[in-house]
């Protein structure tokens, strides 16, 4: 991009592993780029206490990749759908259910709205187009109804099955 | 320096928010101190933690199934966490804004101003620093809040605005708009005051009008009511009370340079440091108070104004006037008649001078000068303003048409234009320049613009002109050509053809000259007589036929023969009507025994016929050469009268052309010159020419009138006669103004001829005959 | 120590049921005893698992102390003292000693384990933001289903809200206080508390009504064999126009016969309503209107000299007639007053349509005409079709009109200008409805057109019906049609594809109308007048 060496923005994780990424990358989270402004540059370490080294390496390369995308527009949220996923995002997304779970967690942390909405429309995916038993399954979910219960809660959402 | 606490438990809310407390107390009292990122981080997240800590609510993890029938659906909503914390940090700004009203209390005047905006901008700085550690409340809590309707939610930054109106501006907005009242107003009194508090507090104001159907717009209502109210109503006593004071003790003109910097000081107080907005309404307020309260004083100073020529007060008045509707209008009237004035007592003083006989130079230059004058001042005090150029026009068209040398008609104003034209592309020792000229010319234009017989002055140029070409006494073809095309364009292609086509008929005859010579010029035997004609086209030259009979001198009648043949050869069928009247030849003497010198006579042709008898014998009488030369007596004895004045015959019995009188050569005849000019006109014929052209006008427009009826009539087949009136008014103004009695009669011509008739039954109304 | 593990082995194999009672404990979710600090320590688990070896094993407790016991306690005591790479190269060796029969024990051990309730996990907030991403209600109602937690997640309006913007399920003004429609509720807090859920749930069921379902509410046989002329169905009536000089009148709610309107001295041709005030018209000549309540003839309006064929109400004040003389009248139905008669017509005015202050009419003189009802001034005269107009519609900028000519046209109602000619049909274009760019017309030949008015061009082209097109309606998602060959249809306005018939066959179908739950349908049937009232409405189990 610019023939001017960007300066380096120091990331510590929560184990103390200090990163190093540019400072257009570490502004793909409002909450740094927030920081960044408000308080202004200096040599002091970023500390992160929510984030594990090996998440912010994750979120560290969703951010280098996605480094240059326009900045999103809220007004887009009606549009949404969980089908519109590219191929390196998918890619990215496969990892197991804690790996995702911890994601989930530092791009809200964080405030990386795309890496948010690409994490939860992945979780939707998982749930779409599954029975209940099949979603039980999925997440390792124990069925803590009562056959009683189970029986109600069926007739509540009869109403849009077989339609 | 700031300590760091360790993070609170995510679900403790009293940790967590005494946490917090400690956190935002510093960025809003310590911010100067700096913030680590790891403080910035650490507030961040204690935020997060708590906010993130939900999952864990109770009664909404864990709540009970109901059993079938009861109420199923009574939890419909997920619970964020966060209202505990938007609370609080709602007490802690009330808290902290009243500690900072309590201190302002304090303070009056400007110390209340400079303490109002510290504060004002430390808040707002440490307020949206604020709204970013919040960005995770923001973001789900309160979306969702506002998401579902609740109107007393805000995000944060809005949170601390609406806070510090609630909990600071309502208690302190009187006395800090006393405040700036007073410090605007020693402004005005000529104190230099610190204006960047006004500005801060007006940003303040604004930043506070938020929209409450909908926070995150905002609106200038509280700039509005709480700032530009009284602050226009304050500048209008002040200056309602500075003006009346002022006018009362100093003259209209100094009244208007202090009321013309008192609005320019006005407007840049907007642009210093008040809202854009407030331009509007402020110089509105002023305008009236300063300008519209005292128009009367203004009005009635600007005829003294015009009678001294004060430009630069003409235009303070006109700038002050034409910020008010209809401020001017007085003035447009009396400026025109004021102009109209001054060109009726220009032309006056000349008309005294001149008498009968008006120099067409000092007649021009005279209106000219006026229209300069007043234009000058037009561009100048009123800046070319639209409503003062057309008051000048018409003042101008006045006085132009209708002054004490055109007392009896308005044709007089163009004659004297076209003569003072002729005298300046005749050739002449007082000729100007070609750059000057080409001004001149541009001068006379704009008189031209405002004469509205502009048929009369078209007949007397095209006579003057084809006079210049026939006599080639044109100065210049260059200054010619420029003249007419600045007649085409004022008037149009039709105006200009005739005149165009005078040029054409002179080149024409040039190259027929040249085939004439070259075809004869080898007949070697001749008597060689220099003999050139110019052959004009009737239709477009303005020339009489001659009144006379004339015998050609034989001398050279063989050469007119020859001419008369070749022109017939080349274009049979055309007709060539001898104006000798107009021609004009040269003799030399040879019977000067006297003089070494042999003089050259430059003699119209009437004088070479009555000359070239005396080769013959050297006396006649009147009536020998009435009938050798078959001129009439009066012509006869005009160009005697010439050549007896000029000495170039001697009367030896009677007077000029009376019966018996004799002509006798004069053969000691002397002169300084060697060219003698004898071709000079004849005095009563030039007063006769100018009655005759006034008259063929008249006539010209009588078909002028007639041809725009019958053409408007043909496209318009029926017409009412007060639009058919109308219509030909119009269609001719551009060449004269047409008297609508003439119209009418007109009009009875054509009804007679019957081109129109009266349609039956509807009065007025006429149709076209085909 | 093989041995050993082959006891622990087939204890823990044989024991299911233990290892689901367990399992919540050894799973994610943060016991409250655990220090908060944990959770700090929760999010920096090193991928890719959360490792439950951080907690000492409960179910060890149980056994007794052995030889292997011992042995296991010490490898776990030693594990524990490991670092994570230690602990990986130990992992790893014991793995590769391992058969396949218990690398299989092993996965199986593990991939639950590996698993995460996502939903219960996360933050509220982030639930539900997985949640929008997701607009099948199938899908969203069978979360609901799998446990307490997602169920009462599943509750929450932000989904429903999102889900109603989502499907276009706009929250009317009007359908609100409908809700909840149930009889049976006991709840009186909820009854004016609108709820996303239900409405969507509602809209949902009246939409799969309308497909393939719904009831016939209830189904009147005229005695007599009387003509139905006109019909309206609104607010709180179905009223109905005959031939034979009466105009019934019907619940809307249940369909239930209320009462006749006598008076007419000849068939009734037009009417209309607004809340309790009823004007008609027919061959007699006289507008007449009625108090409905009292079923009371206010006012006879006399002037026109021939049949009333068309009647509009601008407001409960001023209504329009337009007659068979060629000419319209603008009435003051309240004082019973003429206030303007509009003529300029050569013709039968034969249709007309009110906005604010503004009527058109459309009439056999082949042109329409723009009226100032205030002024009682005629603005434009529309001249164009060829042939006698039978159909207008005009939504306050735009007119259209339907001809004999077998076109439509389109003109602007401000400068009178014909802004296109919608040609297609093969016969007279009959009906006509208008609403914001979509035009829908029936033809006599059968045919159902969907034009779009920002291009004049035809959109959908339906083959509706074996003959005439007498009545159609559409809305934001159906166009219900009637023919002359006695069938109802119903259609999807977006693609135009027939969906099914709405009634039994009958010879002709005279009028039609339906509102959101609603349909009544007029037809002749077996030679008798039937009238039929569908009811779409979710039913309350």
């Amino acid at each position: 991009m610019s023939t001017i060496e960007q300066k380096k923005v120091k990331l510590t994780s929560s184990e103390g592993t200090e990163f190093q990424v540019e400072r257009s990358v570490a502004e793909r989270s409002v909450l740094l780029k927030n920081m960044l402004e408000d308080v202004g540059e200096n040599d002091m370490a970023i500390p992160l206490p929510n984030v594990t080294g090996p998440i912010l390496t994750k979120v560290i390369d969703y951010c280098t990749h996605h480094r240059n995308d326009p900045i999103q527009n809220h007004d887009d949220d009606l549009k949404k759908t969980s089908e519109d996923i590219d191929d390196w995002d998918a890619e990215f997304c496969k990892v197991d259910q804690g790996t995702l779970f911890e994601l989930i967690l530092a791009a809200n942390y964080l405030d990386i709205k795309p890496l948010l909405d690409l994490t939860c429309k992945t979780v939707a995916n998982m749930i779409k187009n599954k029975s209940p038993e099949e979603i039980r399954a999925t997440f390792n979910i124990t069925n803590d109804f009562t056959p009683e219960e189970e029986e109600q809660v069926r007739k509540e959402n009869e109403w849009c099955e077989e339609r | 320096m700031e300590s760091n606490p360790p993070l609170p438990a995510p679900n403790d809310l009293a940790a967590t928010w005494a946490f917090l407390e400690n956190g935002i107390d510093q960025i809003m009292n310590r911010l100067e101190e700096g913030l680590s990122y790891k403080r910035y981080m650490d507030l961040y997240t204690g935020i997060y933690n708590y906010c993130t800590s939900s999952r864990m609510n109770p009664g909404f993890a864990s709540e009970p199934l109901a059993g079938p029938g009861s109420n199923l659906n009574n939890n419909r909503g997920a619970n964020l966490m966060g209202s505990d914390l938007y609370q609080n940090l709602q007490r802690y700004l009330e808290r902290h804004l009243f500690t900072i009203r309590e201190n302002s209390t304090q303070y009056m005047d400007e110390n209340l101003l400079r303490y109002y905006t510290r504060h004002w901008e430390k808040y707002t700085t440490a307020s949206s620093y604020v709204h970013h550690v919040f960005r995770y409340l923001n973001r789900h809590w309160v979306k969702r809040e506002i998401d579902e309707g609740r109107k007393t939610v805000y995000d944060v930054y809005t949170l601390t605005l609406v806070s510090w109106r609630e909990h600071m501006f309502k208690h302190v907005e009187r006395h800090v708009m006393t405040a700036v009242l007073k410090l605007i107003e020693r402004q005005r009194n000529g104190e230099t005051v610190e204006t960047g508090l006004v500005k801060s507090v007006v940003e303040s104001f604004v930043a506070l009008g938020l929209d409450d159907a909908d926070s995150s717009k905002s609106t200038l209502d509280v700039y509005k009511d709480h700032f530009e109210r009284p602050f226009v109503e304050a500048s209008e006593v002040y200056y309602k009370k500075e003006s009346e004071k002022f006018v009362s003790e100093n003259s209209v003109t100094d009244y208007m340079k202090k009321a013309e910097t008192r609005l320019s000081e006005e407007e840049n107080r907007v642009k210093m440091y008040l809202h854009t907005s407030t331009n509007k309404p402020l110089i509105t307020t002023c305008e009236a108070v300063l300008v519209k309260n005292h128009t009367d004083i203004m009005w009635d100073e600007f005829q003294n104004l015009l009678n001294m020529d004060k430009l630069d007060d003409l235009h303070r008045m006109y700038s002050l006037l034409s910020r008010i509707p209809e401020g001017l209008d007085p003035l447009r009237t009396r400026f025109e008649e004021h102009v109209r004035k001054a060109g009726l007592s220009a032309i006056e003083k000349i008309a005294d001078q001149g008498g009968e006989t008006m120099e067409p130079k000092t007649y021009v230059d005279a209106l000219l000068e006026v229209h300069r004058k007043y234009n000058d001042m037009v561009t100048t005090a009123f800046r070319g303003e639209a409503g003062f150029v057309a008051s000048l026009d018409k003042a101008c068209r006045e006085f132009v048409n209708r002054n004490n040398v055109c007392k009896s008609s308005t044709s007089k104003s163009p004659e004297l234009l076209a003569r003072f034209c002729d005298s300046l592309l005749r050739k002449s020792a007082k000729n100007p320049e070609e750059g000057d000229l080409e001004d001149v010319l541009n001068n006379i234009m704009t008189v031209f613009k405002y004469v509205e017989d502009k048929d009369v002055f078209q007949k007397f140029y095209s006579k003057m002109l084809a006079k210049r070409l026939v006599n080639g006494t044109s100065a210049s073809e260059d200054a010619e050509s420029s003249m007419i095309s600045k007649l085409k364009e004022a008037c149009g292609f039709e105006y200009t053809s005739k005149l165009q086509r005078m040029f054409t008929d002179m080149g024409l005859s040039k190259d027929l000259n040249d085939q004439f010579k070259d075809r004869f010029s080898t007949d070697a035997g001749d008597q060689q007589v220099d003999f050139s004609v110019l052959v004009l086209g009737t239709a477009s030259w303005p020339l009489q036929p001659s009144t006379t009979n004339f015998i050609i001198p034989e001398e050279v009648e063989k050469t007119f023969h020859k001419f008369k043949m070749f022109y017939q050869n080349k274009h049979s069928g055309r007709k060539l009507n001898w104006l000798f009247h107009l021609s004009k030849g040269e003799l030399k003497t040879n019977y000067l025994k006297a003089s070494k010198t042999t003089y050259t006579f430059q003699v119209s042709t009437y004088q070479m016929g009555i000359l070239l008898q005396y080769n013959k014998d050297t006396t006649y009488t009147f009536e020998e050469l009435s009938q050798s030369t078959d001129l009439n007596a009066e012509v006869l004895s005009g160009q005697l009268g010439i050549l007896v004045k000029a000495k170039v015959l001697l009367l030896s019995n009677g007077a000029v052309g009376e019966p018996g009188s004799r002509y006798d050569l004069h053969m000691d005849f002397k002169s300084k010159k060697v060219r003698i000019q004898l071709n000079v006109p004849v005095k009563s014929e030039q007063k006769v020419e100018v009655e005759e052209t006034h008259k063929t006008v008249e006539e010209d427009r009588k078909l002028l009138m007639q041809a725009a009826i019958v053409r408007i009539m043909k496209t318009r087949k029926t017409m009412k006669h007060v639009a058919l009136v109308n219509e030909v008014i119009s269609q001719l103004s551009n060449r004269f103004k047409p008297k609508i009695p003439d119209i009418k009669k007109c009009i009875d011509v054509l009804l007679e001829k019957e081109y129109l008739e009266r349609v039956e039954g509807q009065k007025d109304m006429f149709s076209y005959v085909a | 120590m093989l041995k050993g593990r082959d006891t622990e082995d087939s204890s823990l194999g044989t024991s299911n049921s233990q290892e689901k009672q367990t399992l919540p404990i050894m799973q994610r979710p943060i016991p409250p005893e655990i220090p908060w600090v944990t959770t700090t320590n929760f999010h920096s688990l090193p991928t890719p698992a959360p490792s439950p070896q951080l907690f000492p094993p409960v179910n060890a407790e149980g056994f007794p102390p052995s030889a292997q016991e011992e042995f296991s306690r010490t490898v776990r005591m030693g594990f524990q003292n490991m670092d994570n790479l230690q602990r990986q190269r130990l992992l790893a060796e014991l793995l590769n000693s391992c058969n396949t029969e218990q690398l299989v024990f092993v996965s199986n051990y593990i991939s639950p384990r590996l698993k995460r309730d996502f939903l219960k996990d996360l933050p509220i907030e982030l639930s539900l933001h997985i949640l929008s991403f997701i607009n099948d209600p199938k899908t969203l109602s069978r979360a609901s289903s799998v446990s307490k937690f997602w169920r009462s997640l599943l509750n929450d309006e932000f989904t429903w809200k999102n889900l109603c913007v989502r499907h276009h399920f706009r929250r009317r003004s009007s359908a609100a206080p409908k809700l909840p429609p149930s009889p049976t509720s006991e709840s009186p807090s909820r009854i004016n508390k609108f709820s996303y859920k239900d409405h969507f749930r509602r809209r949902y069921i009246v939409e799969s009504n309308w497909k393939h379902g719904g009831r016939t509410l209830v189904t009147h046989i005229s005695p007599d064999t009387g003509v139905v002329t006109s019909l309206q169905m609104c607010q709180s009536y179905i009223v109905v126009g005959m031939d034979n000089k009466k105009i019934h009148i019907f619940d809307v709610s249940d369909g239930k016969y209320i009462k006749t309107l006598s008076g007419h001295e000849g068939g009734v041709w037009a009417l209309q309503y607004m809340d309790e005030v009823l004007v008609s018209g027919g061959c007699d000549r006289e507008v007449r209107v009625w108090d409905i309540i009292t079923a009371k003839c206010k006012h006879v309006l006399h002037g026109h000299t021939s049949t009333v064929r068309s009647l509009k109400m601008k407001d409960k004040t001023i209504a329009v007639s337009g007659s068979r003389d060629a000419t319209l009248r603008v009435w003051n139905i309240e004082e019973g007053l003429l206030l303007h008669l509009l003529a300029g017509h050569q013709a039968s005015v034969r249709c007309m349509e009110i906005y604010g202050d503004i009527v058109v009419s459309g009439s056999y003189d082949c042109s329409a005409r723009v009226w100032d009802i205030v002024t009682g001034e005629c603005l434009h005269v529309l001249q164009g079709h060829y042939s006698q107009i039978y159909s207008i519609a005009f939504d306050g900028e735009k007119i259209v009109t339907g001809s004999l000519d077998s076109t439509a046209r389109v003109w602007s109602r401000q400068t009178g200008f014909c802004l296109g000619v919608l040609q297609g049909h093969t016969s007279l274009v009959g009906q006509l409805q208008l609403h914001e760019s979509i035009l829908v017309t029936g033809g006599s030949d059968g045919a159902i057109r969907i034009w779009d008015l920002d291009t004049n061009r035809c959109v959908q082209h339906i083959a509706a019906h074996d003959n005439s097109v007498t009545c159609l309606q559409f809305d934001e998602k159906r166009i219900v049609s009637g023919g002359n060959d006695g069938h109802v249809k119903l259609w999807d306005i977006e693609t135009g594809d027939f969906i099914r018939e709405m009634t039994s066959a009958g010879n002709a179908i005279w009028r039609l109308a339906f509102q959101e739950t609603k349909a009544v349908v007029l037809l002749q049937r077996e030679g008798k007048t039937v009238m039929e009232v569908l009811d779409f409405d979710a039913q309350e189990s």
